[in-house]
């Protein structure tokens, strides 16, 4: 008999929007965490090139400033950074015997810097210049 | 039956946001990859450091040519004078056309001593002919010390023609120039810890020797390399010159005293020029000394 149903129509469908539901919430969470650490991941990496290209141009400097055995009357060396790391903005901290970028979201690389006459500062992703100055290299916004 | 679909709907279109978003993040991904493979041409700076060191190669060049022409220190500063400023212009002409300026001009010269024996003799004293004697005394440095010996040669290192040098920190290192079995050599030894440094040979007879640039016979000797580490104030001896016969050359910044008047010539031991660099990404200016052939 057709009326012997355990269960109502309006059970049923409670029943699998629910299931339904559980397993699409379920993907969307596991998707967002994976996407996160995707990107966690890219910030990573991208801050990592990006602090070894701002040491580059350190090293560049310094060799640039030992060329000649005379203190550089003139000396200006600008270096393209990009803006931005995955779509975050991040400030460099120069702070020998190393280099730390940390983007907005928190995310923090330290690179390694090879010359030690490098004077501490603080300076805003994108373009930046080096200046001489009484014996040290500074880095600032350019 | 419907909210079922709309559930489904929904969940499709969010799953696919997150998609899109990863893809987004991958493509990041790679192009910290382009990044990274790009950045070995942004950070040199269009060589820099290249150029200046070819500045200085050029002008070391023009100073050695200024060196071996002329009667006269005053023509061996003209003739260096002149080529210093065609070497500027086209320098000029070179960089203009890579949307780079570079340019020199020279700010001084300092004047030194080329002592030279320039025909084949021994190596002794050029006044009263002392096998054992002192070329210099404390030069502040040396530049272009060469030889060629080419017969005449001591069959063991007893005998051997030495050259002594010493510098400010009492550091002693004698080279010993004689024939080892049939086979020309040039051995080193310091009076320090390091005993012993080396020893090069030459296949045959003559043996041209570099001193401050390290070669015997042309190729690179190691154990010559350890001059780099004297830093100044050499004393230069010979010993036993007349167990070698042969041609010496080295310029000194000062004069070198009496002992080798008859074969001292005036030059231009070095040159300071002041040096601009401007690029789209680098401007710089500096002086430059240009000594060539010197220990460093």
């Amino acid at each position: 008999m057709m009326d012997d149903r355990a269960v109502s129509s309006v059970v049923a469908h409670a029943l699998i929007i629910g299931i339904a539901m559980v397993l699409v919430s379920l993907i969307l969470l596991t998707g967002t965490t994976y996407v996160e650490d995707q990107r966690d991941g890219a910030i990573r990496s991208q801050l990592n090139v990006v602090g070894q290209q701002a040491v580059g141009c350190l090293e560049h400097a310094d060799r640039l400033v030992n060329a000649t055995r005379h203190d550089p009357k003139t000396f200006k060396v600008s270096c393209q950074l990009p803006d931005r790391v995955v779509g975050e903005t991040y400030v460099v901290h120069v702070d020998a015997p190393a280099i730390r970028l940390e983007a907005t979201g928190g995310t923090s690389v330290s690179v390694p810097l090879g010359p030690s006459g490098v004077k501490s500062t603080d300076l805003k992703g994108g373009r930046a210049v080096i200046k001489y100055s009484s014996g040290k290299l500074v880095m600032t916004d350019g | 039956m419907n909210r079922r679909g709309q559930l489904l709907l929904l969940g499709a279109l969010a799953l696919a946001a997150v998609i899109v978003s990863l893809a987004i993040v991958l493509n990041a991904a790679v192009f910290t990859d382009s990044l990274a493979s790009r950045g070995a041409t942004d950070v040199s700076n269009g060589g820099t450091v290249t150029s200046v060191g070819e500045v200085r190669h050029g002008v070391a060049a023009l100073v050695v040519a200024a060196n071996a022409g002329g009667s006269s220190y005053a023509d061996r500063e003209d003739a260096l004078n002149s080529s210093i400023d065609e070497f500027d212009d086209s320098l000029q002409r070179y960089y203009a056309e890579r949307d780079r300026f570079v340019r020199i001009s020279s700010l001084s010269y300092n004047k030194g001593t080329n002592v030279s024996q320039s025909s084949p003799g021994n190596f002794t004293k050029p006044s009263g002919s002392d096998p054992s004697w002192e070329l210099t005394s404390s030069s502040p440095s040396m530049r272009r010390f060469r030889m060629t010996a080419d017969s005449g040669l001591a069959s063991s290192k007893s005998d051997a023609f030495k050259i002594n040098i010493t510098d400010g920190s009492s550091t002693d290192w004698t080279i010993f120039v004689y024939k080892n079995g049939g086979t020309p050599r040039v051995a080193v030894e310091s009076s320090g810890t390091a005993g012993t440094i080396g020893k090069c040979t030459a296949t045959n007879m003559p043996m041209s020797v570099d001193i401050t640039g390290g070669t015997v016979a042309g190729e690179y000797c190691h154990a010559l390399a350890v001059f780099n580490k004297a830093v100044h104030d050499y004393t230069i001896e010979y010993a036993n010159g007349d167990q070698i016969q042969g041609t010496y050359h080295v310029v000194l910044p000062a004069d070198p005293g009496t002992a080798t008047n008859s074969i001292e010539s005036t030059v231009v031991y070095n040159v300071t020029l002041d040096l601009w660099y401007r690029s789209v990404r680098t401007d710089y200016e500096s002086n430059m000394t240009v000594a060539p052939g010197e220990m460093r």
